[in-house]
């Protein structure tokens, strides 16, 4: 009787061990899928931010376009000074599928989608003086606020936000 | 013993291969905010030398002249005014952030005219930049 006793007594420890190791293996490796997904979801959309915050750099003087809440248009000079000027277009459209914005750039006839899990993108204009405003001649500064999902997470963190502002040096 | 030796071993084995995982991560995550780090301070050094020349070619005129080993913000600045006329100029700045040599060189159009200057723009009393552009590497 005490064997069999024993040998359960060996099992039920053996089990709690897989049990255990099993448990741990599972959360360290969920902590690590989110943190990776995570730093992922900011090293992308940082890069985004890097692409836009260079081409705003670039405004050539009264350079402006179009200043709309989810679509910028302005010239700038591409070639850094050399001249070579061309019309960038930034453009957020809401994808009724995924639910998430497309963010598009355009330059001169060329369009690429620059990312596509956005859960929000605003552009804002302010002017000389600081104030808010929408009409292209005016604008001397832009922010930019865009907020990226975290795919693959739904709780805690599962966004990431990258919100910077650009006062282009050549525009006023 | 022995399993509770084995347990334990398992435990740190594993524990240890994540913490090591979770850290190379963390490590990419600093390294993209270092990166943004480095460009706001190249900027702001940027400015800062805008400025010193400026502040030169209005108390001196724009004479040509070079400026090198100016120290501001934590790197070097040097400078190169290019006189053109007597009321424009060109500045070439090289800046450098912690001496590894991997600087930003910024080409400068300056005039000396009477105008409202937006929020960024850098100016020096009659003086002001006309146009900023880092130059191609």
């Amino acid at each position: 009787m005490t064997i069999f006793l024993d040998l359960a007594g060996s099992l039920i420890v053996r089990a709690s061990m897989v049990t255990v190791m099993l448990g741990l293996t599972v959360t360290m490796n969920n902590a690590l899928f989110e943190t990776t997904q995570q730093t992922n979801a900011a090293a992308t959309v940082a890069t985004v931010g890097e692409i836009m915050y260079t081409d705003l750099n670039q405004t050539i003087a009264n350079g402006v376009l179009a200043s709309n809440p989810t679509m910028m248009q302005f010239k700038a000079d591409t070639s850094m000074g050399g001249g070579n000027k061309a019309t960038i277009t930034y453009t957020a459209t809401l994808d009724g599928t995924s639910g998430l914005y497309n963010l598009t750039r355009k330059v001169g006839s060329k369009t690429t989608t620059i990312s596509n899990n956005l859960v929000s993108v605003q552009f804002q204009y302010v002017d000389t003086d600081g104030h808010a405003t929408t009409t292209p001649s005016e604008v001397d500064g832009i922010r930019v606020k865009l907020v990226a999902q975290v795919s693959g997470v739904t709780q805690g963190f599962s966004t990431t936000l990258n919100d910077f502002k650009v006062f282009p040096p050549n525009l006023n | 013993m022995g399993s509770k030796a084995l347990l334990f071993g398992a435990i740190s084995l594993i524990v240890g291969v994540y913490a090591i995982s979770l850290k190379n991560v963390q490590v990419t995550g600093m390294q993209t905010a270092q990166s943004h780090v480095n460009r706001v301070q190249k900027e702001r050094l940027v400015d800062a030398a805008l400025s010193l020349a400026l502040d030169d070619v209005q108390k001196n005129g724009s004479s040509s002249k070079t400026v090198t080993g100016r120290h501001a913000l934590g790197g070097t600045i040097d400078y190169t005014v290019i006189h053109e006329t007597g009321t424009t100029a060109e500045i070439d700045i090289t800046v450098n952030v912690g001496g590894n040599g991997n600087g930003r060189v910024v080409v400068a159009q300056v005039e000396q005219a009477k105008k409202k200057s937006g929020f960024r723009k850098v100016h020096r009393g009659d003086w002001r930049v006309l146009s900023v552009f880092v130059k191609k590497g």
